[in-house]
């Protein structure tokens, strides 16, 4: 498939704030993207149409009940079946920030046996408690399932910013070290927060800027298509977005974040 | 025909008050309640913890407070808790 002919569909509903910004993100790749609401593509039935879906990040539905759980079950319950279909079909699905929070909400992430019924896991309130708006350091410790990270090699490491008040990924107490140790054998756990020389936070604040379990910030499903992560890459694309980019001795004109959107289109323009 | 509508008819549909009470799971931090027992605490009072919930409480129709209690059940794993976190009470008042 050849780069202006892949569709991107950012889907949004109320409270959904970086849908542009996803789709400025994405325009400098050639690629065609279009925002659109829940109920337009419940009326057009036109899902499949698209090669690849993002959830931006915002507050969908004012946050309400818990992050992302509206529209997680509204997209359950309108889009269901396309769903399910897109993801039969091993389409990628990006979620950012809240659209992180709606995956692990539909039982999409880190989805262990596939969908689950209810969520496996949580992305709850901060620790400490408050939003957090700052640059991050992101380890990249997946070993190549991931379709948005593959061409990152292992260990590199991306500075990228986070918004977000509830980003605190658990699993549940009792079963956390199993359900990590699913996660790392099947090579689903793909970014952690790590200090400027790469070396992971181990819960320290402010790298790890949220309490956030075994310093995750990112993860992916077990076939690699799905990905989810709390860090905003959409805000990252020029290197200029950096607040220290007068700084920079660095010569390329591009921020961390693109690299997630370039290994992405890579990898659909080789595979669909 | 006439036996559906009878039917139909007997089953009354009773209104009730569903009171959810969504906890988090021992063991689980609390952010919020430690900022605000550190404010309280601050403001002279000596709080030593705080336990905080959230209570939905939902007006239902339903033929039988069972039915309304299935039903709370239902909506408790559909939506309003994550079993990661949260533990929950469902309690049931004829209105």
């Amino acid at each position: 498939m050849k780069v202006h002919d892949i569709k991107i569909c950012i889907m949004r509903v109320g409270g959904t704030n970086c849908d542009a910004e996803t789709a400025r993100a994405f325009k400098i790749f050639g690629v065609q993207t279009e925002i659109k609401h829940i109920n337009e593509l419940l009326k057009h039935n036109n899902l499949m149409d698209y090669n690849m879906l993002v959830f931006p990040g915002g507050f969908s539905f004012g946050d309400y009940v818990r992050s992302g759980v509206i529209f997680a079950r509204a997209l359950n319950a309108k889009l269901g079946k396309q769903m399910t279909k897109f993801i039969d079909k091993n389409r990628p699905i990006l979620g950012i920030c809240n659209g992180f929070q709606i995956l692990i909400e539909y039982g999409l992430l880190p989805g262990f046996e596939g969908a689950s019924q209810q969520p496996e896991a949580t992305l709850t309130t901060n620790i400490p408690q408050g939003f957090k708006c700052q640059w991050v350091y992101l380890k990249n410790e997946n070993k190549g399932k991931c379709l948005f990270t593959n061409q990152i090699p292992q260990n590199h490491f991306l500075k990228i910013p986070i918004a977000h008040g509830e980003g605190r990924f658990l699993f549940p107490v009792e079963k956390e070290k199993q359900m990590l140790e699913k996660l790392i054998d099947n090579d689903m756990l793909v970014f952690r927060y790590c200090n400027e020389n790469g070396t992971p936070a181990n819960q320290t604040y402010p790298t790890n800027p949220n309490g956030t379990y075994y310093d995750i910030a990112g993860i992916c499903n077990k076939d690699g298509t799905i990905f989810g992560l709390m860090p905003h890459p959409e805000r990252a694309i020029y290197a200029w977005q950096d607040p220290n980019w007068t700084q920079n001795t660095r010569t390329n004109p591009y921020g961390d974040g693109k690299l997630i959107f370039e290994n992405i289109i890579h990898n659909i323009t080789t595979k669909q | 025909m006439k036996a559906f509508k009878s039917f139909i008819l007997l089953i009354k549909l009773m209104k009730y008050a569903v009171k959810i009470e969504v906890s988090l799971k021992p063991g689980h931090s609390n952010p919020e309640g430690e900022t605000i027992t550190q404010l309280l605490k601050e403001l002279g009072y000596q709080v030593e913890k705080i336990d905080m919930s959230k209570i939905y409480t939902i007006i239902i129709q339903s033929s039988s407070q069972t039915e309304a209690k299935i039903k709370a059940e239902e909506m408790c794993k559909r939506l309003l808790t994550n079993p990661t976190k949260d533990n929950y009470a469902i309690s049931v008042v004829e209105q």
